[in-house]
């Protein structure tokens, strides 16, 4: 009797320990399985993703915005797919973009994206785009191009006298750009747009984050200070859905929520051998017909269809 | 006076940045001809910049010294000097034109902008840039997942009513804040936007005023002169 | 043309509100740290954090295995970075009256002299300065995933008994956490990057959370600057407060349908034309 005592108990603190090799590899699985299926998943607009979508939706064609691409590799799978949204949605609406990047290390990708979206749909540089490219200084410089743009970024990222590009016509310093748009992975980026530009010059603003900073920004959309927030590849997804271009975002949407009830899952089978290996019984009843009840209710509204 | 320079210069570039919020800029420029405050700006972007040229200038050092005396790992920072070395040529110095460039012609370049015009569509540069630079930084960068599965697996556990509360929430937002979670429930965006846009607003709006009001005094003490820590030694 | 600014006058914009709370705050500050110097026992109430850092050090100890302190991977312009090197100097005095080894791994270049000259002076505060050698402070790389393998790297060969991440962190934050958890390491987190909190919360034994980060330079050092900042900081909080209570009975008045008396609409004028420049 010991020997089965201790022979259930070894096998649940196996359990509760198991080679986090193993975790991985599940992960892995329930992410990379569900990009082969083709298969969709819909998402509800948020309120603050609806008013990112309506504050350019709104903008009259051939309003010139500014653009912060704040980004970098390391956060292509969000934002890249972001920018490449964001981008289509204002030239699609006739809107001129007059993009920067305060990453030193996103230069050359911001420009590969901003190039590869404006040729596929016929926009030409300088008139409808244009690209400033990198300049160190963060915060001065974000302030310094509120107050004279044309002092900051004499000349563009292909080493052009900005005097020379027609979008920059009438365009002194960024209070002068109907909307700012913020594309950020972390710092500097929204917060500091916020405030060093929204905040003194009244500039409107609005932002589209990597998942973990948009908690940090939700203050300032409570406030208002950001007119709409989009965070997060979910909500990446879902703004790609309202302008009509469905991209990397909508394709990821089932990996990711597959990936997400893996990590429920995990939660829930560690609380499992947790109670099981402490004894307590009724926590780990109620984990077990929780968990399984909650993930068996799944399975049937997939099943069920929408 | 070596630290009496610092700190006078410490009070004069604080003191204007600050005064720059309370301080109409286009009056400002009308009232200076234009001096104030662009060349202050433009003088801060330079500064800034040449902390480039410390900064490889220190990395030099560093690495340098590591090979010079073959420490453990001087392997490792023989190719960090040869990435740099190679990244700095490509980039200032030489342009060679590798692959096609935007318009699917051959990588070009205007005539006589050969040099110092390393950073090309198509040039070695960017191949670097594209091929070893992005996929390093976007893997490790997407091995978080397989960081947080592991340590949620083996952290949130139900220990106490605090830790409980931590899981279900957490929870909640895992399954809710995804496109299967309204498939599974249609009150699940409501809930998640519920607790994303009240319960935690609320602590993290706490916390940034929290944090604010530590950098404003830190930043008023070293302005003031108060905090010399930044200098080096003791104050 | 746009509206002139509300607090215009001649070339400046004094927004009134904004510059009496800095002016007031900065009197408070210069105030209490003038107070602290005169009463260098000031009570700041000890954090568990606090508490955590001196017991992850003696467990370095009896275990005879280092200590890892990473003192984020900002530069020095970030605050954070400046209040490690208050705590890093605690520690390295802690460690050199235990005998323990420390590896200190930075990310910048222009923090590595910085936290070498904080190592040195807490040796010698612990009047052990010949424990000093050039392997306690290493400077990794400039870029972030790349200072993070170099980190985990030393993390798995060393075996660091106790893991101290006390600064600005960002994405690194999780990966430097979990692998100090697979090495065995008691870990110690603090930092008021507030998107990297949720990580820290998660994976480390005990975490100091934005302000209780500035509190713990205060509380280790004892410094008059530094406590007289935590008490002014406690105060104006304790003024944040009053008035996001006088705003929320004006706002639930309101919400109720109860007509507002003149001396609530009093503080509402002040509430929403002062304050809400």
């Amino acid at each position: 009797m010991n020997g089965r005592v201790s022979g259930r108990e070894g096998w649940i603190r196996r359990l509760e320990q198991v080679d986090r090799r193993v975790i991985f590899v599940l992960m892995g699985l329930a992410i990379i399985l569900p990009l082969y299926t083709g298969w969709s998943l819909q998402q509800t607009p948020t309120k603050p993703v609806q008013d990112f979508h309506a504050a350019l939706e709104t903008l009259p064609p051939g309003t010139k915005i500014f653009i912060a691409d704040d980004w970098d590799p390391g956060s292509k799978a969000e934002l890249e797919t972001a920018a490449v949204a964001v981008l289509t949605h204002c030239f699609r609406r006739g809107l001129r973009v007059i993009d920067a990047t305060q990453w030193g290390t996103g230069a050359i990708i911001v420009n590969d994206t901003l190039e590869r979206v404006a040729r596929s749909m016929g926009k030409t540089y300088g008139e409808d785009y244009v690209y400033l490219g990198f300049k160190e200084g963060r915060e001065v410089v974000m302030q310094a191009a509120a107050e004279n743009l044309r002092g900051v970024y004499p000349r563009d990222y292909r080493g052009t006298p900005v005097a020379k590009l027609p979008i920059l016509e009438g365009i002194g310093s960024l209070r002068d750009v109907a909307l700012l748009v913020s594309v950020s992975a972390g710092y500097p980026g929204t917060k500091e747009w916020v405030q060093q530009v929204q905040r003194r010059f009244n500039v409107p603003m609005i932002a589209i984050c990597n998942g973990v900073s948009e908690p940090e920004y939700q203050p300032y959309y409570n406030s208002g200070q950001l007119r709409g927030l989009v965070g997060g590849l979910a909500n990446i997804a879902v703004y790609e859905r309202l302008i009509g271009a469905e991209g990397f975002g909508t394709r990821a949407m089932v990996a990711q929520s597959s990936g997400h009830y893996m990590l429920a899952a995990l939660i829930l089978a560690g609380n499992l051998f947790f109670a099981l290996s402490r004894r307590r019984t009724l926590l780990a009843v109620a984990i077990a017909v929780a968990g399984g009840g909650f993930f068996l209710w799944t399975i049937v509204r997939i099943l069920a269809g929408p | 006076m070596r630290r009496e320079i610092p700190l006078f210069l410490t009070f004069l570039f604080g003191t204007f940045f600050v005064s720059m919020n309370f301080l109409q800029g286009d009056r400002l420029r009308e009232a200076t001809g234009g001096f104030l405050p662009d060349q202050i700006n433009d003088w801060m972007s330079i500064i800034i910049s040449f902390t480039y040229v410390l900064g490889v200038g220190n990395v030099l050092r560093i690495h340098v010294k590591k090979v010079a005396r073959r420490e453990n790992g001087w392997g490792y920072s023989a190719a960090t000097l040869a990435g740099l070395a190679a990244m700095m040529i490509y980039g200032l110095i030489l342009w060679i034109p590798l692959g096609i460039a935007f318009d699917g012609q051959p990588a070009s370049v205007e005539p006589g902008r050969e040099w110092m015009t390393g950073m090309q569509t198509g040039s070695v540069f960017n191949w670097f840039y594209d091929a070893v630079y992005t996929p390093m930084q976007s893997t490790m960068y997407a091995l978080l997942a397989f960081f947080i599965s592991s340590a949620a697996f083996r952290a949130f556990r139900v220990r106490s009513f605090q830790a409980a509360l931590l899981a279900v929430t957490a929870l909640l937002l895992i399954v809710g804040g995804v496109p299967l979670g309204e498939t599974v429930w249609s009150g699940f965006p409501e809930l998640t936007s519920w607790v994303m846009e009240i319960l935690q607003t609320a602590g993290k709006r706490a916390i940034l005023i929290g944090a604010a009001l530590g950098a404003i005094s830190t930043g008023v003490k070293i302005i003031l002169g108060v905090e010399k820590s930044y200098l080096g030694g003791r104050a | 043309m746009t509206a002139p600014p509300r607090w215009a006058v001649g070339i400046f914009d004094l927004k009134l509100p904004v510059l009496v709370a800095l002016v007031l705050f900065t009197a408070l500050v210069l105030l209490l740290i003038f107070v602290a110097k005169r009463r260098p026992n000031m009570y700041i109430r000890p954090l568990a954090g606090i508490t955590a850092i001196e017991e992850a050090i003696g467990r370095a100890t009896e275990m005879g295995r280092p200590v890892l302190y990473v003192p984020g991977i900002d530069d020095v312009n970030n605050i954070q970075t400046i209040y490690s090197m208050v705590i890093l100097e605690h520690v390295a005095k802690k460690v050199a009256q235990y005998g323990t080894p420390l590896i200190v791994p930075t990310c910048r270049a222009f923090v590595t002299p910085m936290a070498e000259e904080t190592v040195k002076q807490g040796f010698t505060n612990a009047g052990s300065p010949e424990l000093w050698h050039d392997g306690i402070v290493r400077y990794m790389s400039d870029e972030q995933f790349a200072f993070t393998a170099a980190t985990n790297g030393i993390i798995l060969r060393e075996r660091p008994a106790a893991t101290l991440l006390m600064g600005s962190f960002y994405a690194e934050s999780l990966m430097l956490a979990e692998t100090g958890f697979m090495a065995g390491s008691i870990q110690v987190a603090g930092t008021a990057n507030i998107h990297q909190l949720p990580f820290f919360v998660v994976a480390c034994d005990y975490t100091l959370i934005g302000e209780e980060f500035f509190a713990a330079t205060a509380y280790l050092s004892r410094e008059p600057s530094l406590l007289g900042t935590i008490k002014a900081q406690d105060g104006f909080k304790a003024m944040i407060l009053a008035f996001l209570m006088a705003g929320l009975f004006v706002e639930t008045l309101a919400w109720l349908g109860v007509p507002v008396p003149a001396a609530a609409d009093g503080i509402h004028t002040v509430l929403y034309d002062w304050l809400r420049f």
